[in-house]
């Protein structure tokens, strides 16, 4: 019996540890589909040349992990024909669950450019240009990336 | 003549199985390291170095001879190398990760460089046990 008792200390552990193994190897499987796989799409544009005028920015999230993924932070700069249009930042923490989510951001536009924006849209079809990064975090302590979003849109 | 093969039998099964036990179990706390926040439970920085040793003391408890120790502890160490290698590398070969080529030479270059710490760790804790139970 005596000389079972490494063997059984080693069982005991190898038990242990085959279970964390396995949860580790399927937590970095998620966390890899995450990281890699984390798409922000820009799907719609919509612009409004009311009083103030402003551009409403549909976003499609996809999320091919398993795990929820938290969007912590969304800065991006906005272009119309080339020309820039303002930065805006999305600063409210949102959950995306997996599959796929939308994001809606409404941005305003300075008078100055919404002029321009005006002129431009009554000629020609506008081109916008969206050049970002978002800042995703995992349901893991301190687990942070940064996604670099750079979508065009025809239309508006 | 009669000879009873049973007590042969029972104790020679438990060779190899205990060195594939010490390989997962070192492996496992390996990958504790590399992964941080990602492994399931929160560990203490220097596990990874403590379960070899603990991984060799048991192996020498357990064979009880310190050249038998010696081998059983060198693929115990490659065992573990390789399932670390095998993790690391699943992610690329599922092609959830595009970079398939350079995944696979951190994945070999960390299996390596495991290898090379663990063994000398685990065949330390062997010695050390033989010193502290030479019965």
């Amino acid at each position: 019996m005596r000389r079972n008792v490494p063997f059984l200390i080693l069982f005991i552990l190898f038990c242990g540890s085959l279970t964390l193994g396995y949860m580790a190897t399927a937590n970095y499987i998620s966390a890899s589909r995450a990281t890699h796989g984390l798409k922000i799409e820009l799907a719609s544009l919509t612009l409004d040349l009311g009083e103030h005028t402003k551009a409403t920015l549909m976003f499609t999230i996809s999320n091919p992990s398993t795990l929820n993924v938290t969007l912590n932070r969304f800065s991006f700069s906005l272009y119309v024909n080339g020309r820039f249009v303002g930065v805006y930042d999305y600063l409210k923490k949102t959950d995306f669950a997996p599959g796929k989510s939308t994001l809606s951001v409404v941005a305003d536009i300075h008078p100055l450019y919404a002029r321009d924006i005006y002129e431009e849209k009554k000629q020609e079809t506008l081109l916008w240009f969206i050049n970002g990064r978002a800042v995703v975090a995992l349901p893991y302590r301190d687990f942070y990336f940064l996604l670099d979003v750079r979508e065009y849109f025809t239309g508006g | 003549m009669c000879v009873n093969t049973s007590r042969v039998v029972s104790v020679e099964w438990k060779y190899p199985t205990s060195i594939v036990f010490a390989g997962v179990i070192i492996a496992t706390f390996w990958l504790s390291s590399l992964l941080e926040d990602i492994f399931p439970i929160h560990t203490f920085s220097t596990i990874h170095y403590l379960f070899p040793i603990l991984c060799g003391m048991i192996l020498y408890l357990h064979l009880k001879d310190i050249t038998r120790t010696f081998y059983a502890v060198g693929i115990t160490c490659l065992l573990a190398s390789l399932l670390v290698t095998l993790i690391l590398y699943l992610p690329a070969s599922l092609e959830i990760v595009s970079e398939k080529e350079s995944m696979f030479f951190v994945a070999i270059r960390q299996g390596t460089f495991m290898f090379f710490i663990t063994f000398p760790l685990c065949f330390g804790g062997a010695m050390g046990a033989s010193i502290l139970f030479p019965d």
